[in-house]
């Protein structure tokens, strides 16, 4: 099998640059390799192995070479633990948001609060929570930069680097934390939203513990939910998977296509938004209704819509990135 | 005095004119790899870790434009002077040359002349 030792040590040098700046800095450096290589050769490919690891052996251990590039050699979080930094800082402010929307239900349920203090002052106490959470973790993460020293790997030194050493190439693309721990996030918020928000919300009357008019039609949530949890389950199932593994693979990308194609169905089905949204309800755009309940049973519907349409587009797109990267085979 | 310590202040001198050797052969667009050629057939040896980040600095600063083109089948990052580029070039080759100029006299001064003598 042939050994691909260019894209190795790009991918390792990789590694070790800031993501702003990655991608164009491998482009260079693949550019110069190759420049190198041909002015050796005297042609342009394929080249030997031997003379590939000369010239490799000539560029230095990934790492150095990735520090030349760097623009900062110094950083308040450095490549090194910029990828932890996100992931601590995601996964704190997941588990907060969770333990509040949590609070927040079982206080709606107990009817301790009433439903439009308690959503303006969660909304506040969320901003705070992870202000502070992001706070922490950056002079937390910033401190452990400053004190410590860069460590030197095995095989790193100059001398002694060997590029056969070099890790294997991972035909993979690498993920996007952040957009994982977002997909995360969306996935918790519309699982808890439509278990245990959704038959809840509507108009309440005095001190009852239940909507008196409620917004959506249970029977049919009811026989949606099912398809809708289904779904979003397997979605909060495909972002983990994919943050602990960190890079893309074909099953990863056909999995996001099922997702994609089964979201899209359940989308089409809840555009049409009447079926959701109870009788009552609607049946407050009727002309002898007061005209804010009027005005209320219009835009309840049309807002979903619009909802579900924005939801519509963005699967559509993921759907169509999902096919152009499998079909680019850049997986 | 040490090899070594001769070497790191030879390597200390050279490091000071890289930047205006490579501003000096960038008033035509190159790619980083005729650059370095150019450099080296010259008797200006750089490393290639040296040189492209050098480059990347130079752009950052505003002294050089850059673009990928394709050749062949290869796409080549392309670096030359902007009017920034030029400026700074027609600066530091002043200064440059009142330095040399300088280090002429004194190099040619009678108290090194005599220990050099000796």
């Amino acid at each position: 099998m042939k050994v691909h030792w260019i894209e190795r040590y790009i991918q390792a040098v990789g590694e070790h640059l800031p993501a702003k700046e990655r991608q164009d800095i491998e482009e260079e450096l693949r550019s110069l390799l190759l420049d190198t290589l041909e002015d050796r050769t005297g042609s342009s490919g394929p080249y030997d192995d031997e003379t590939v690891l000369a010239v490799l052996q000539e560029f230095g251990p990934p790492r150095e070479t990735a520090n030349r590039y760097a623009a900062r050699p110094r950083y308040v979080i450095g490549p090194a633990l910029y990828e932890s930094y996100l992931h601590i800082t995601g996964m704190l402010i997941i588990l907060a948001l969770i333990g509040q929307a949590v609070a927040f239900v079982i206080q709606i349920a107990r009817g301790d609060l009433q439903a439009m203090a308690a959503v303006s002052a969660s909304i506040g106490r969320a901003v705070s929570t992870v202000v502070a959470i992001v706070g922490w973790t950056t002079i937390i993460f910033g401190a452990i930069q400053y004190f410590s020293k860069p460590e030197e790997q095995p095989g790193e030194d100059s001398e002694s680097w060997d590029p056969r050493e070099l890790p294997d190439l991972r035909g993979e693309e690498r993920i996007s934390r952040t957009e994982s721990f977002f997909g995360i996030a969306i996935s918790v918020v519309a699982l808890l939203g439509a278990n245990f928000l959704a038959f809840r919300l509507g108009i309440y009357g005095d001190a009852a513990p239940d909507p008196s008019l409620a917004f959506v039609n249970s029977d049919a949530v009811s026989r949606l939910l099912p398809w809708w949890n289904l779904i979003w389950a397997a979605g909060l199932i495909h972002e983990a998977a994919l943050l602990i593994k960190g890079r893309w693979n074909r099953a990863h990308r056909w999995q996001a296509i099922a997702i994609d194609v089964a979201s899209m169905a359940l989308l089409i089905v809840l555009f049409r938004s009447e079926l959701i949204i109870s009788e009552q309800f609607l049946a407050l755009g009727g002309p002898e209704q007061a005209e804010s309940l009027a005005r209320a049973g219009r835009i309840v519907p049309a807002a979903l819509r619009g909802v579900f349409l924005g939801a519509m587009a963005f699967t559509l797109w993921d759907l169509i990135e999902n096919i152009r990267a499998l079909a680019a085979r850049r997986l | 005095m040490d090899d070594q310590t001769l070497r790191n202040m030879e390597l200390e001198m050279r490091r000071g004119v890289l930047t205006l050797s490579v501003l000096s052969q960038l008033k035509t667009p190159r790619y980083g790899y005729s650059l370095l050629q150019r450099l080296a057939d010259q008797g200006m040896d750089i490393d290639q870790n040296t040189l492209y980040p050098l480059l990347r600095r130079l752009e950052k600063q505003g002294l050089l434009d850059s673009d990928w083109s394709v050749e062949g089948n290869r796409p080549r990052r392309y670096y030359v002077l902007n009017d920034q580029g030029r400026e700074a070039l027609q600066t530091m080759t002043e200064v440059w040359r009142d330095t040399t100029a300088v280090m002429q006299r004194l190099l040619d001064s009678s108290d090194f002349g005599e220990d050099v003598d000796q």
